[in-house]
């Protein structure tokens, strides 16, 4: 498993990480485990989210971290932490754009982390999944935190994702899929 | 009870007196619409459906029920659950009984049931549907009783259908519901400016001000999420700021207000259930509105956006 480190750090305390149903995020990035490989070398910074929400710090700032991994087949996990609204949508759009253009098999966006998502969030993931369908890439969500559910049944927006428990199931189900004849 | 007109879209109030009047008339609707074989919905007041149904037994065949003072809790989102209710039946005359109105709505809640009616015209124009609206005479005022002949072509009275002379453009009526607020008598427990970055500290304000209310832990996040898609909304499109200010209103009640430099344009935004294949955006006000209890909009000298959360 390859670890591209694309983290934003977010500074302490986040917000919304007592709410109920969420996971509090961590105040820290995550380990960024083995030495960074990346699959192409026309984008070598990785540092795409170095964006808004870094350009007004503060204790209060929220933002959102992407910790984005490679499957040894080739699959694609984003998993994004913190809050992700009109501010810090920004750094999670470059996250996924980078995971649609890299042309991956399957691309799982985790969502359990998310303490608050807004319409601009949900806005984000329907973009993601038309660039996905153009790019041909197969787009799994999943697993959501209670307020990013509730934001999708809300809209009825679960109807149009392939929701998913856990990424690990993702990943499975995508598996599961007869790929396309590659001739 | 037919218009005798040939638009496809009718809009018609039912002015009852008697819990016996109002079944006959309600049943009469509901049982040409199944005979049709038209999709039908009752939209109605918990109690007045409890009797509707079982006035209507088993001859109500596919009729979809619902209980208005949980859909229609706030008047604004009424609109977009009818108009989804005729979308999932293309092709064919929707039939709609919708009851906005019932004893206990407060003033402020009526008027907004008054600009929902007026935009129901609006929204459904030429689209093949009829939609009925009981009204109580023995419980209204006379002044909602002239607003719904004026937001209503037709009026049925005493089992007669006649055209309503006082019905007027949906324009003139949501121009009249643009009255000015109340100030709140309690001086505003927070207010917090904002601008660009700085949405989470709106949002974590708000939560922790709202931790010493009485909504419930699942109100104060719909609360939150309201509030951040308002803030959102100064940001991208009311002159990148605004100021929020949060009180506690009637029983108990939280009432969040936004200001900023925005002035919409379309009295349906926020009304119509924003389409799931485009990431364009203008779903805020929408969501809002699922949220809220009770959302009062007005565009005078910059918007003013008031969302009520009961306990």
């Amino acid at each position: 498993m390859n670890r591209r480190p694309t983290t934003v750090p977010v500074p302490q305390p986040t917000s919304n990480g007592h709410r109920p149903g969420s996971i509090v995020t961590p105040g820290t990035p995550p380990s960024p485990g083995p030495a960074p490989v990346t699959r192409q070398t026309n984008h070598p910074d990785r540092k795409v989210g170095h964006t808004l929400s870094n350009e007004t710090p503060g204790p209060e700032a929220a933002g959102i971290t992407v910790d984005t991994r490679t499957e040894p087949d080739g699959a694609v996990v984003c998993r994004f932490a913190g809050d992700l609204d009109l501010d810090s949508v920004p750094t999670a759009r470059a996250a996924l754009e980078e995971g649609v253009r890299t042309g991956p098999p399957v691309l799982v966006v985790d969502l359990e982390e998310v303490a608050f998502c807004d319409s601009s969030g949900l806005n984000l993931l329907i973009r993601t999944r038309l660039a996905a369908q153009e790019a041909a890439v197969d787009l799994r969500i999943g697993p959501l935190s209670a307020p990013v559910e509730r934001l999708l049944e809300i809209t009825g927006a679960t109807e149009i994702f392939q929701l998913h428990t856990s990424t690990a199931e993702a990943l499975a189900a995508a598996r599961a899929v007869p790929e396309a004849d590659p001739r | 009870m037919t218009s005798g007109v040939a638009a496809p879209f009718v809009h018609l109030a039912l002015l009852y007196r008697t819990q016996e009047e109002y079944l006959r008339e309600v049943g009469s609707f509901v049982h040409r619409a199944v005979e049709a074989d038209e999709p039908v919905l009752v939209a109605v007041p918990g109690p007045r459906l409890a009797a509707v149904r079982e006035s209507l037994g088993a001859s109500a065949g596919p009729t979809e029920f619902t209980d208005m003072t949980v859909l229609g809790r706030n008047p604004g989102r009424i609109l977009a659950a009818l108009q989804h209710f005729a979308d999932q039946h293309p092709g064919r005359v929707a039939r709609i009984v919708g009851e906005p109105v019932w004893p206990g709505r407060s003033d402020a809640e009526i008027l907004e049931a008054t600009r929902h009616e007026a935009l129901v015209n609006t929204a459904f124009a030429g689209r093949p549907a009829t939609v009925l609206c009981p009204y109580d005479l023995g419980t209204l005022g006379a002044e909602v009783v002239r607003d719904v002949g004026r937001t209503h072509p037709c009026v049925v009275t005493d089992g007669t259908t006649a055209a309503s002379p006082g019905f007027v453009d949906p324009r003139i009526v949501c121009a009249d519901c643009e009255t000015p607020l109340p100030e709140p008598t309690d001086p505003a427990a927070l207010t917090v400016q904002y601008a660009a970055g700085r949405l989470a500290a709106v949002r974590r304000s708000t939560e922790t001000w709202a931790r010493g209310s009485k909504l419930s832990d699942a109100r104060r996040d719909d609360l939150v999420l309201a509030v951040g898609e308002a803030a959102a909304n100064s940001v991208a499109h009311g002159g990148g700021s605004g100021t929020l200010r949060l009180w506690v209103g009637q029983d108990a009640g939280v009432v969040a207000e936004i200001r900023d430099r925005g002035a919409p344009t379309d009295p349906l935004a926020g009304r119509q259930r924003p389409t799931l294949t485009s990431g364009a955006g203008g779903r805020g006000l929408w969501i809002i509105h699922q949220l809220s209890d009770l959302v009062e909009l007005r565009v005078a000298d910059g918007l003013t956006l008031r969302m009520h959360f009961r306990p």
